[in-house]
């Protein structure tokens, strides 16, 4: 048997005080009486024989020595030791990533479990096994440091709170690691859902003479979870439409659902259903959908899976105002203007998606940038590397551009669709098409050709320093039919936006994830929160003008500005199971140390049934 | 404790020379054996006037009062009274109790019992002095004479004080005789071996020639014993040693039994014409004596 809290143990010089008092008691006081009349019929039990006297004052004695060693004993908290090594120290990592929050059938979240078998384990821990608490999400942070202070360890985990995040636990593992070599030997103990951790990001080389710690994982998974969550989320302005948008949404069952689920999507503009779709998901099946959807600007647009028996909220919803659709705007330089050209991207103007500010050379660099430019016939010596853009017919090499103009140009009477999946292509009626290739192209790797006329190159496409570039090797007016053909003005269409596909003004949808430091007004920030269950308004300090976000829904800062915070992540989303095997082998993987019996709380029983075994042998009878 | 008393502490010469007025005498008026200072209702030849009677031949006729037969012509005869002798039985309890753990008791006990034959020496009386513990004692012969106080009380002075009171065997040995008819006076916390013992032996008493007074001598402490917590008490008389736990609920049973014993005490004396009198050891002896002679019927002045 050994003690948790070995130091209480000098208290058992308390049991000398009894003794004491028994040595050196005070004897009954001896008086004469001229008779015992009158006194023998007052209380019969005192009227005892010497030796039964003594007897019971021997048995008080005993009684109250065995309380003072049982009370010491208590708090000295005994353990049966349950064989294995002590550590020196422990690291607890406590995974709070969103998984955490997924709750059984009594609404107990992972993370009350995982609270729960700590403090049972740690109940059992020795006082003086130097303890630090790592807990993580997509980072980590160490709310206790090397302490003793079992206390304070307790109240760190209790405040330990899922947040709706990502789990990267390698960073975990390597702050942990650091921590358990500073106090060798150590063992990590690793508390989470996640069948299998992760490694650390990187290995290092362990000490010479010093024990690695021993992993231990406290599996916390529910048995048998039932999970669908939104793990894709898009809006987008619909093509050629004034106020209609197109929503991508991709709705994933967990890998770890038992059957096959039925799950529901409710799509609500300002609290209002508008689309519901209904599916059947196969256990790690997902579905993308794309909803068309007619609204106005900022317009709160909800998102909402809805399955029976679903254990994650925090997945469930995808929020997000509709976007104010901003006009593209192209600026097109040209040294001798096709009117062809001209005559596309008129044709797009009048959707009013498209605003073309014409130029020639000299208008070159311009003040304002635009979101794509278009070279015609020419291109900038100083190539822009911070914009996409199209280049029709260009005369020379510049930046990404190898090319060389040829002087009567070649026709051909068809091109080949090398890539005809290829965006820019897209209802492109490749097979009509005569060109006259004015300009040789090199493709370099970066490129790729998308229309060939005979061995050569005509179109290409592809991406250079993280800007997208089309070049066009002919001209519309010097091709046969192409001018009159809708193929050329869809092409051109298709180029702009596929070039300016990751731009502000088509990107409209810019979700942040929770955990994410993002720029506010400084002051209070309103939430339109999802709790898992329910939406809430609820506020937030953005001290210094930076709000790290905390939960999932809109951050409206107040300056016209709102953000989506949403937990878009199919890891989450897959909540795990425990694993059969670790499940059932349970108590033998963990920690046997720890794991003896505590009798403190028996002892503290006992103590109180021999105080009541002696108030009742000694003082029933007394009268104060 | 001491347990010697000196003979001043018995012996208060100022407050038995005011005795000296003072005379034991009988309830009722009984014809005695002896002749002495008791009045009877015999006539005698004192000459202390008592009646006239007619004169009836035989009679002697010295006893004619002729003055009177000169103014009515008729024969009379003067009678005188007649005194006689009354003896006074004084039984003094000396068991251990008397003495311990309250030698007070013993010191009121013996006041009272020398007083009382101070009073039945100075008055003539035959007084005689018995000690009582397992049985009774006669430490004196009758004595007569206000000389013997001296031997009195020398005499109790020196008693041997001990033994149990054995109150029923006492009380059965004393049996004063019809010749020596008179005051009985028992001195006694009358603690016998039980309870009810003391009221049995005061049926045994009833059947005394004489008229009976019993003196009961306590303690304070003994009414209201000053305990508390945990004590071992040692009987004085038998030596027996207990262990009580003694609390103020205790102290008040003990109380109430203490009263009832006395009361029951008294009852039984009353119910057999027998004087019973309690004088605790703290009251003034002067005061507490005369009360007893007053109320116990017994006191006549000279």
């Amino acid at each position: 048997m050994k003690f948790l809290s070995p130091n209480f143990l000098h208290w058992l010089w308390l049991a000398l005080i009894p003794i004491a008092l028994w040595l050196f008691r005070r004897k009954a006081k001896r008086v004469q009486v001229s008779t015992l009349l009158f006194f023998r019929t007052l209380a019969k039990e005192h009227q005892e024989s010497a030796w039964l006297r003594r007897f019971k004052r021997i048995l008080s004695l005993l009684m109250t020595l065995l309380v003072v060693l049982l009370a010491v004993m208590a708090l000295a908290k005994p353990f049966r030791e349950g064989g294995g090594e002590t550590p020196k120290s422990l690291v607890i990592l406590l995974d709070r990533s969103a998984s955490m929050a997924a709750a059984d059938g009594n609404g107990r979240t992972r993370m009350e479990e995982a609270k729960s078998q700590l403090k049972d384990r740690l109940s059992a821990l020795p006082e003086n096994v130097v303890t630090s608490l790592v807990v993580y999400d997509a980072k980590a942070e160490v709310t206790q440091s090397r302490s003793t202070n079992r206390r304070e360890l307790l109240r760190m985990i209790q405040q330990a709170q899922p947040v709706p995040m990502e789990d990267r636990s390698d960073e975990a593992l390597l702050v942990a690691r650091r921590l358990a070599a500073l106090d060798a030997p150590s063992e990590i103990w690793q508390i989470t859902d996640e069948a299998a951790p992760q490694e650390p990001l990187t290995t290092e080389a362990p000490t010479e003479g010093v024990k690695p710690p021993k992993m231990r994982l406290l599996n916390v998974a529910l048995e048998s979870p039932v999970n669908c969550g939104i793990t894709g989320f898009q809006i987008r302005p619909a093509p050629l439409a004034r106020n209609r948008f197109e929503v991508f949404v991709e709705v994933t069952a967990g890998r770890a659902n038992a059957n096959p689920v039925e799950t529901t999507l409710e799509a609500r503009l300002d609290g209002r259903p508008v689309q519901l779709r209904q599916m059947t998901l196969k256990p790690g099946e997902s579905n993308r959908l794309i909803l068309p959807l007619e609204g106005g600007k900022g317009q709160r647009l909800e998102m909402e899976v809805r399955t029976p028996g679903d254990c994650l909220g925090w997945d469930n919803v995808a929020v997000s105002p509709l976007p104010e659709t901003k006009p593209l705007v192209v600026a097109w330089f040209s040294d001798a203007p096709d009117p062809f050209v001209e005559l596309a991207l008129t044709s797009m103007l009048a959707e009013d998606r498209i605003q073309v500010l014409k130029g020639g050379v000299k208008d070159w660099p311009m003040k304002e940038k635009a979101d794509v430019y278009v070279f015609e016939n020419w291109v900038p010596t100083d190539w822009p590397t911070d914009r996409p853009a199209l280049v029709l017919n260009p005369p020379n090499s510049s930046g990404p551009v190898h090319a060389k103009k040829l002087g009567s140009g070649v026709p051909y009477e068809a091109v080949r669709a090398v890539q005809p999946e290829h965006p820019v292509l897209y209802r492109v009626a490749s097979g009509r098409v005569a060109v006259t290739q004015t300009t040789v192209l090199n493709v370099s790797d970066t490129l790729e050709t998308l229309w060939m006329a005979g061995n050569e190159p005509v179109l290409a496409a592809g991406e250079s320093g993280g800007q997208r570039l089309v070049v066009v090797a002919f001209t519309p007016g010097r091709s046969e039919q192409l001018a009159l053909l809708s193929a050329f003005p869809l092409l051109v269409g298709n180029a702009i936006y596929w070039a300016a596909e990751n731009n502000d003004a088509l990107a409209s949808l810019k979700a942040v994830r929770p955990g994410d430091l993002v720029e506010m007004p400084a002051g209070l920030v309103k939430w339109h929160a999802w709790t898992g269950t329910r939406f809430e308004e609820t506020s937030q300090d953005a001290k210094g003008g930076w709000l790290e976000l905390s939960q999932v829904g809109l951050v409206d800062g107040g300056d016209g500005r709102t953000l989506a915070s949403l937990l878009i992540s199919s890891h989450e989303t897959d909540v795990p199971a425990q694993a059969k095997a670790m499940a059932a082998a349970g108590p033998e993987v963990s920690e046997r140390w720890a794991r003896g019996g505590n009798w403190s709380t028996s002892l503290l029983w006992l103590v109180l049934g021999v105080l009541l075994v002696e108030s009742w042998l000694f003082h029933r009878q007394a009268v104060y | 404790m001491t347990a010697s008393l000196t003979r001043e502490d018995l012996f208060d010469a100022h407050f038995l020379d005011r005795l000296r007025t003072l005379a034991l005498r009988l309830r009722k008026r009984r014809q005695l054996m002896r002749r002495g200072m008791q009045s009877s209702p015999a006539t005698g030849y004192t000459r202390e006037f008592k009646d006239y009677r007619h004169y009836t031949p035989k009679e002697d006729f010295r006893a004619i009062d002729w003055r009177l037969y000169a103014r009515l012509d008729k024969l009379f005869v003067r009678l005188y009274e007649e005194v006689q002798e009354l003896h006074i039985h004084i039984v003094v309890d000396t068991s251990a109790s008397m003495e311990k753990p309250f030698i007070e008791k013993r010191r009121q006990s013996l006041r009272f019992a020398v007083a009382l034959a101070y009073l039945g020496l100075s008055g003539q009386h035959r007084v005689s002095l018995y000690s009582m513990s397992d049985t009774t004692r006669q430490e004196l012969p009758p004595l007569r004479g206000q000389g013997n106080i001296e031997k009195i009380t020398t005499a109790v002075t020196k008693w041997a004080y001990g033994g149990v009171t054995d109150l029923e065997k006492c009380f059965t040995d004393f049996r004063p005789t019809r010749q020596r008819y008179g005051s009985i006076f028992v001195i006694s916390d009358f603690f016998g071996r039980e309870v009810g013992t003391a009221v049995e032996a005061v049926k045994r008493a009833a059947g005394w020639s004489g008229e009976t007074h019993f003196v009961q001598v306590i303690h304070p402490w003994e009414q209201r014993p000053e305990l508390d917590g945990e004590v071992e008490l040692a009987d004085v008389e038998t030596g027996e040693r207990r262990r009580f736990w003694i609390t103020k609920r205790e102290v008040k049973l003990y109380a109430e039994m203490f009263d009832a014993f006395a009361e029951n005490l008294s009852t039984a004396c009353a119910g057999r014409q027998i004087d019973f009198y309690t004088c605790r050891s703290d009251e003034p002896f002067e005061d507490r004596f005369l009360d007893l002679l007053m109320r116990g019927g017994s006191l006549a002045s000279a």
